[in-house]
């Protein structure tokens, strides 16, 4: 018709053999709402496994409930940004995803100068040291389950450019999980909430940037090889 | 005058398109690929500045298409989409050949026969505008091509670039604005 390139014969194999009818993703805030699953769990889980915080009462429910939820909903936001990022052309872009990193780690401050300000918490002898390998363990296994379920949806968009996805999910995941672990650490210091807990988030969006420059690095991969296979 | 309504038609027939194609019909892709081949074609050209990768990229693109066509939202614009995996194709395959120099220039010898905007063309030849175009950094050079030779709107422009549609409208803007100046530069004596 107007000299568009032909349809080369392999992709028209590829098409023919692999085509079948698929459903549209639906859009990345619903299909976060699969961490609304992930949430009660992850609660029930810690309340199970350690009694509630002793301070609890102190504290009253904004600080104590009202810090999960709050947690547990910027979290939530930074993975709906990932999901949004793994789509062609759904992301809100770089500079909105570091914007809402850097909101996300200053709600994480602030959060643990009002508990501290509210309860001294369970005094321990080094803040620094005590309790926190145990808190930056358990936490981060709790982030891991809800990464793993987002590294899925976000697989599942075939992202070509997974890394920064991964970063937000990582984030996001380990905001939750430090939410839900609020309900069980007694420990208020400002030394232990930002190096411990803390810790876990940016040890999870670590690991989300792995992720993600893994997928970006196995895509480059299998491209090369295409290519290197069309050229003979 | 009767852009706009052309527009809007093209759009909702590629939506059309594309939505049978998630449904099933090889046809559809077949007509996609028709419609969209070329000028995608002539924008990976416009990056690349080199028809051989060009050709290979718009393969790698519609792969991708097949491969992630259940991203594809039916009640988003399907031509700011298929632009968007060929942009990030453009990406990955610079990160592959490790020469990502978004300033890079090319003699004049290798400048390819990509397509110029209209709006420059009133002010120099097609070959100055050419030229010049080779001498923005890729940034500038693909919002340019994307509204004003593909005819992409700003909204559509900044989707695919993963950017606002305030900051592709400033993009395209200054792309423009230093097209003018190299062109101005060209010709002053």
């Amino acid at each position: 018709m107007n000299g568009a390139p032909q349809l080369p014969p392999e992709l028209r194999r590829l098409v023919r053999d692999e085509l079948r009818p698929v459903r549209p993703l639906a859009p990345p805030a619903r299909r976060a709402l699969v961490l609304l699953v992930w949430a009660p769990v992850a609660v029930a889980l810690v309340l199970a496994i350690a009694p509630a915080r002793p301070d609890a009462a102190e504290l009253g429910w904004l600080l104590s409930w009202g810090v999960v939820l709050a947690e547990l909903v910027a979290g939530a936001g930074l993975v709906t940004l990932a999901l949004g990022e793994a789509v062609p052309g759904r992301g809100a872009g770089r500079q909105t995803g570091l914007i809402a990193l850097a909101g996300a780690v200053v709600l994480f401050v602030i959060l643990a100068v009002l508990v501290r300000g509210a309860s001294a918490g369970v005094p321990v002898p080094s803040p620094l040291v005590t309790h926190g390998p145990a808190c930056l363990m358990l936490s981060g296994l709790l982030g891991l389950t809800a990464l793993a379920v987002v590294a899925v949806l976000i697989f599942r968009s075939a992202p070509l450019r997974a890394s920064f996805s991964g970063l937000l999910a990582g984030a996001g995941t380990g905001l939750m999980a430090t939410g839900v672990f609020h309900l069980d650490c007694p420990v208020t210091h400002l030394a232990h909430v930002l190096v411990w807990h803390g810790g876990t988030i940016a040890l999870l969006a670590l690991l989300g940037l792995g992720f993600g420059l893994n997928l970006e690095s196995l895509e480059r991969r299998r491209m090369e090889a295409r290519l290197a296979a069309r050229r003979g | 005058m009767d852009e706009a309504p052309d527009r809007e038609d093209s759009a909702r027939a590629l939506a059309a398109l594309m939505a049978a194609y998630q449904g099933g019909d090889e046809m559809a892709f077949e007509r996609l690929y028709e419609e969209l081949s070329g000028p995608v074609r002539a924008f990976l050209h416009s990056l690349t500045r080199n028809p051989v990768r060009a050709d290979d990229l718009l393969q790698e693109t519609f792969f991708h298409v097949h491969r992630a066509r259940q991203t594809y939202d039916p009640g988003r614009s399907a031509k700011a989409w298929i632009y968007a995996i060929a942009h990030n194709v453009f990406l990955m395959s610079c990160r592959s050949e490790k020469r990502r120099s978004r300033h890079e220039e090319l003699a004049d010898d290798e400048l390819p026969d990509v397509p110029v905007p209209a709006e420059a063309e009133s002010f120099a030849t097609k070959d100055a505008v050419r030229k010049a175009l080779g001498r923005l950094s890729v940034d500038r050079r693909e919002a340019v091509i994307l509204h004003h030779v593909q005819g992409l709107s700003f909204q559509e422009v900044g989707t695919v670039l993963g950017i606002t549609t305030m900051a592709a409208k400033l993009r395209s803007h200054r792309a423009m604005a230093e097209l003018r100046g190299i062109l101005k530069e060209g010709t002053s004596p």
